[in-house]
């Protein structure tokens, strides 16, 4: 399986890749993926690639990806050529947020892509004053959207380890908020 | 057991493995996780080792060096670039017939995303005659660090490992090993023809250099390997990320080509390269970022590579660009590009987002009360997050580590117009080569104000600790006093203040500049705030703007470039975003109707 979670740096790509990599690792599978560090990460767009199985290099090819998570609507477009046909993408979004585009719209249907928005914010800004915990917000969704794949418990475990004990309240929180918040597919 | 670790982990864990006990660096992308790494493991099994981070490459590389003279296993770490720093030492120690193992972890940053230039250092070992490897993953960077130590102690020669940045930060499954305890005792044996870098020895050094790498040459590498073995028109050649990149295109596309992946790029592993040559008519080389293989080739008439054209000679070699390369000669259906995609994306304006301050950094507040105090005054600046202050339109001139204190004195004696010129320097970047520039303006009297913006850390690799905190790793130092050191180079003028009182450090720059013009002389402002990504906290009163006054003139988003302020284009007004906005106060004395307020 092929991954690409994108967004703004600042956004807590790296922990969202991590915990998922974490997840997989303790199934025994093969891990490797290519995280962003420096420069690019204040503020820039940032990719975060993650490949779970028998895959020797950590960068995923544009046209191969069976997952994209975005964080940030724009960056989620920008990254929808990464998905392969009937790849499966969830983004962040607001109420502004649509396919701006006609040729967007028309690659997605072409592409046969599954595109759903989410409004993370609304839980992890209006609901829980933390922004930071965007992350873990769109990790609880993943956990309803592919809930066979991801199962919600074992994430949540991975979760509890690596966050910082101070904010592990939060993060579980904004994991279960993140789960049962609104979903529309795009097209 | 396993464990999911950043390339630069599993090098860390290389060195540790390797008992090595002697660890030093200067932070630089795409290495800086490394030192850390070394420290935790240690530290996790209670060893007690000297782990440093240390004032700039140069100084990291001698301490790590001298170790090896006195029998230690050291390794020293550090960007391409910062071995430019250390090239010195470098050229020397090559020559030395080592008493201990030593490693350099050079890493490379092809793109570059994060450096000043796409340099290759495995063209800096084979310049000083080292050898050099080139891991293809982090297991595999992990396996060499260890297999370098062994080799530098069995030829008693500094080797490098040079891992690029899409291994130093790969995340994959590594298999961690216990540490054995096999730390070599420090003992230096005098002997003034091995240790003393004379020139009347160093030409029986240099021989010596040179038989070395001959043996070398002669020893096969377990890290070159030969795959797909077979008669072929066409081979691949490849070492690196670059390798595991091609493995991964010739599954996904079943493409059967013998494949030559090279480890030990420098000496080649003449036997094994022989071989593959003898099998193949044409090769394709794969490497990053120079054409180290492609130039130890003997005949460049059978290869497809950076000379000819055929493999791109600036830039990443993405998956995309290798199977651009293939597909062309294999004839294969391919093509990454959705056509029209993102010509459609830059119609509606969505674009890649450039790096940008972050919101309530310091330094945004420094550059906007410094283009307050001197609209036309010309603005070096240095390497670090600061040089990012390019968007606040502060920073006219970057060249490196250092080169702001400099600059601003080739600027001081090339412009004689009065305008005024202000240097900026991030505090871990004065220390790391400001100094010297700075003794050097004092002594020859160059009129310029070095504005050392001081958020007491090393922000852009992620918050490394500086000399003047006197945090290390392993154990605590000593503090530097930044003032005195000042001083101390000479400076008359030195002045701190705190770049979020806005006004106060308009009227102290404007100060320094009078007392440059009046005294001829350099003069010193230091604006001193913690790094808001250390400091972390929200201020007490949230910020907002009032829609009553706000006349939607854009002076805020356009001089100061915040990310917590954005337009409301249906309103016409400025406004917060809350997503990012951390209430730090600044844009309440930017605003030139005061329509941003506290709460």
């Amino acid at each position: 399986m092929q991954m690409i979670f994108s967004g703004i740096g600042g956004q807590g790509i790296l922990l969202a890749t991590r915990v998922i990599g974490e997840y997989a690792l303790s199934k025994g599978l093969s891990v490797i993926g290519s995280e962003v560090h420096g420069m690019a990460q204040r503020g820039g767009s940032v990719v975060s690639h993650l490949k779970i199985g028998n895959y020797n290099s950590p960068l995923v090819m544009r046209g191969e990806a069976d997952l994209l998570i975005a964080f940030d609507w724009h960056e989620g477009l920008r990254n929808l050529p990464f998905l392969k046909e009937e790849g499966i993408a969830l983004l962040n979004s607001d109420k502004h947020s649509k396919v701006e585009h006609p040729t967007i719209e028309s690659f997605i249907r072409k592409k046969r892509l599954e595109v759903y928005a989410v409004d993370g914010y609304k839980v992890a800004l209006d609901q829980l004053k933390s922004p930071g915990v965007l992350n873990v917000v769109m990790l609880g969704k993943l956990s309803y959207l592919m809930e066979e794949r991801f199962p919600p418990e074992e994430l949540k475990n991975i979760i509890e380890k690596i966050v910082s004990p101070k904010f592990k309240e939060i993060n579980l929180t904004a994991f279960d908020l993140g789960r049962k918040m609104e979903i529309r597919e795009v097209i | 057991m396993e464990r999911l670790l950043l390339g630069n982990e599993a090098i860390a864990r290389g060195i540790v493995e390797s008992c090595a006990d002697v660890v030093t660096s200067y932070p630089g992308t795409p290495s800086s996780e490394i030192l850390p790494a070394v420290a935790k493991f240690y530290k996790e099994e209670g060893i007690d080792a000297v782990v440093e981070w240390c004032v700039n490459e140069k100084v990291a590389f001698e301490i790590a060096a001298t170790a090896a003279f006195a029998g230690k296993r050291a390794a020293v770490s550090m960007k391409q670039v910062g071995l430019n720093v250390a090239y010195d030492p470098f050229m020397s120690v090559a020559y030395n017939d080592l008493a201990g193992g030593f490693v350099v972890i050079s890493a490379d940053d092809p793109g570059p995303h994060s450096s000043q230039t796409e340099q290759d250092s495995r063209f800096a070992a084979m310049m000083a005659k080292v050898p050099v490897f080139d891991p293809s993953s982090p297991q595999e960077a992990k396996k060499m660090v260890k297999f370098a130590f062994d080799f530098s102690e069995k030829y008693a020669i500094l080797v490098m490992v040079r891992p690029g940045l899409r291994v130093c930060h790969a995340r994959q499954n590594v298999e961690v090993e216990k540490i054995p305890s096999n730390f070599r005792s420090g003992k230096f044996v005098k002997d003034a023809e091995r240790w003393v870098c004379l020139p009347a020895i160093r030409r029986k050094h240099h021989e010596k250099l040179n038989e070395k790498v001959k043996s070398i040459a002669k020893e096969r590498d377990p890290f070159t390997k030969l795959e797909n073995y077979r008669k072929s028109s066409l081979g691949v050649i490849a070492s690196g990320v670059s390798y595991a990149i091609v493995k991964d295109m010739f599954d996904r596309y079943s493409i059967d080509l013998p494949l030559l992946k090279v480890g030990r790029v420098f000496p080649l592993d003449g036997e094994a390269l022989s071989e593959f040559l003898s099998l193949c008519d044409e090769v394709i080389v794969f490497e990053e970022t120079y054409p180290v293989i492609e130039m130890q080739l003997p005949d460049k008439h059978r290869v497809l590579g950076k000379w000819n054209g055929e493999v791109p000679s600036a830039g990443e070699l993405t998956p995309e660009v290798i199977m651009g390369v293939l597909s062309k000669k294999l004839g294969l259906k391919f093509d990454a590009d959705i056509p029209g995609y993102d010509e459609v994306l830059s119609s509606i304006g969505i674009k890649a987002r450039k790096p940008i301050l972050c919101p309530g950094c310091p330094h945004r507040a420094s550059f906007f009360a410094m283009r307050k105090a001197f609209p036309k005054g010309v603005y070096p600046s240095d390497i670090g997050c600061y040089t990012l202050g390019i968007n606040q339109k502060a920073v006219d001139s970057v060249m490196c580590m250092g080169g702001a204190v400099t600059m601003g004195s080739g600027f001081s004696v090339s412009l004689r117009d009065g305008t005024p010129i202000v240097s900026t320097i991030g505090d871990s970047t004065f220390y790391h080569m400001g100094v010297p520039g700075l003794i050097n303006a004092v002594y020859n009297k160059h009129k310029f104000i070095l504005f050392i913006l001081d958020n007491s850390t090393t922000a852009m690799t992620g918050g490394q600790p500086t000399p003047e905190t006197g945090v290390n790793l392993m154990k605590e130092g000593e503090k530097i006093d930044l003032v005195k050191l000042v001083e101390g180079c000479g400076v008359k003028f030195v002045k701190v203040v705190d770049p979020y009182d806005v006004s106060k450090t308009i009227s102290t720059l404007k100060e320094a500049w009078d007392y440059v013009k009046r005294e001829e002389r350099v003069a010193v402002v230091i604006a001193k705030h913690p790094c808001k990504l250390i400091e972390g906290k929200h201020y007490d009163k949230r910020i907002y703007v009032d829609e009553s006054l706000c006349t939607g003139c854009k002076y805020c988003l356009n001089e100061f470039v915040c990310p917590g302020l954005t337009f409301d284009e249906d309103k016409r007004k400025a406004m917060i975003d809350y997503r990012f906005c951390v209430d730090c106060g600044v844009c309440v004395q930017v605003c030139p109707v005061k329509a941003i307020k506290e709460e």
